[in-house]
């Protein structure tokens, strides 16, 4: 007897149950994010996706990790390499596929515990697989789509689509409920970019990597961005030494097997070199702009644009 | 892991009075009328542990059966008016198959109560 394949939906849903079962047994506290668990009136797809996203309360998160590991998850990422945001640690399991468990949110990192806090408290439920499942309230998902979609390159310069949705279809009422959500928790910087109001987004800091996010770049811009959006030197220090740290579970995916330590010290150098090429170009794109700066005739604003 | 079940070959012992779903147990009934291209199937797991199984055909409806009626002789019912050249011995294939899924831990059976 052949073992039928599980529908992606179905095993995405039963592994949001499977989460969530674990979290009840721990009595830690675990909202559902994205997929499933978010209000579809929110999301301009019918995608179901294809992993399951939790936000832990901070206090629970080793607890939870301990115990999905013993419950057969594996670690992909840990949260210092994840993303530029150290937000999420990635693990599979056989049987449930992935998960990105949050210990916070990107532009909702100011103050993890009371960010979880201030979601908690206006909780819904929602049953996923039969199984009732934590989620943020309307605003609350609201607020975590439009930050998900400010983490997404423009495409043609045109704002995710979610937005639409989660953002300029929505009431006037709502729209104010969001903008003091983000007040609230100190996002108001990542909402500004996620709905096109770059004028409202410091160059500096943080701005710089939600600006990044929308309009791309080079990977060296995006170290760039995440030194200038870390708020200490110690955090600026662990940035640079991650840089170049190989990341073993996307490089084993790469060459089909376990990587040797030679084959990890190969991709260390590879990765030295991307970066130095990158700064190579953009020295050199930077030398040559300034040259012609240099030569051409002086205009005024009125006069600007190409020849 | 996946396991594909249709109702098995077993013979019952004395029927059983009510059928419910366990706790601790998901499913997810996959309708290809929402899910084009996808198979008209029940997956169900235990959960955390898993893992998940894989119902289809006659074993789907016997889960959906169970679903909607307490009473076991209200299941058979449904399931003797769903299938189509049923076999004589439809109860017992269907009871059979609600002992393996309580074997797995899926449901909970309530025996016949014992005659005063």
């Amino acid at each position: 007897m052949s073992a039928p394949q599980v529908p992606l939906r179905a095993r995405v849903e039963l592994a949001h149950a499977a989460v969530q079962a674990l979290a009840d047994s721990l009595g830690i506290r675990v909202l559902h994010i994205k997929g499933p668990a978010a209000d579809p009136t929110l999301r301009a797809g019918t995608s179901s996706g294809s992993d399951v996203d939790v936000i832990v309360d901070p206090q629970g998160v080793p607890g939870l990790l301990t115990a999905l590991r013993d419950a057969g998850w594996t670690a992909i990422t840990d949260f210092t390499t994840g993303s530029a945001f150290d937000h999420a640690a990635n693990l599979y399991h056989r049987d449930w596929g992935l998960l990105d468990v949050h210990q916070t949110y990107p532009g909702l990192d100011r103050d993890p515990a009371r960010t979880f806090s201030r979601l908690w408290e206006q909780h819904q439920s929602r049953e996923l697989a039969h199984y009732p499942c934590p989620v943020p309230d309307r605003i609350g998902q609201a607020l975590i789509v439009l930050l998900h979609a400010a983490r997404s390159p423009h495409v043609q310069g045109q704002l995710h689509p979610d937005t639409g949705p989660a953002w300029f279809d929505l009431s006037a009422a709502d729209r104010g409920a969001i903008s003091r959500l983000a007040d609230e928790l100190g996002a108001q910087v990542a909402l500004a970019a996620a709905i096109g109001r770059f004028d409202e987004v410091p160059v500096t800091g943080e701005g710089a990597l939600w600006a990044w996010f929308a309009h791309g770049g080079s990977r060296l811009e995006e170290w760039q961005a995440r030194l200038r959006a870390a708020p200490t030197w110690r955090a600026r220090a662990s940035i640079l030494r991650r840089a170049f740290r190989v990341n073993e579970y996307y490089l084993a995916q790469r060459l089909g097997h376990d990587p040797s330590r030679a084959e990890v010290r190969r991709e260390a150098v590879r990765r030295l070199g991307h970066a130095a090429k990158d700064a190579w170009h953009s020295l050199a794109g930077g030398a040559r702009g300034a040259w012609a700066r240099r030569r051409a005739p002086r205009r005024g604003p009125a006069q600007g644009g190409p020849p | 892991m996946t396991a594909e079940h249709q109702a098995g070959p077993l013979a019952p012992d004395s029927p059983p009075a009510t059928v419910r779903i366990a706790p601790a147990v998901a499913w997810v009934d996959i309708d290809p009328a929402r899910d084009p291209g996808a198979p008209d199937t029940v997956v169900l797991a235990r959960v955390p542990q898993g893992p998940p199984m894989v119902l289809s055909g006659s074993a789907a409806q016997i889960w959906r059966a169970v679903l909607t009626h307490e009473l076991v002789r209200d299941v058979l019912a449904e399931v003797r008016d769903a299938v189509t050249d049923s076999p004589d011995d439809l109860d017992g294939l269907v009871l059979a198959f609600l002992g393996e899924l309580q074997t797995a831990g899926l449901v909970v059976l309530t025996p016949c109560p014992s005659p005063a």
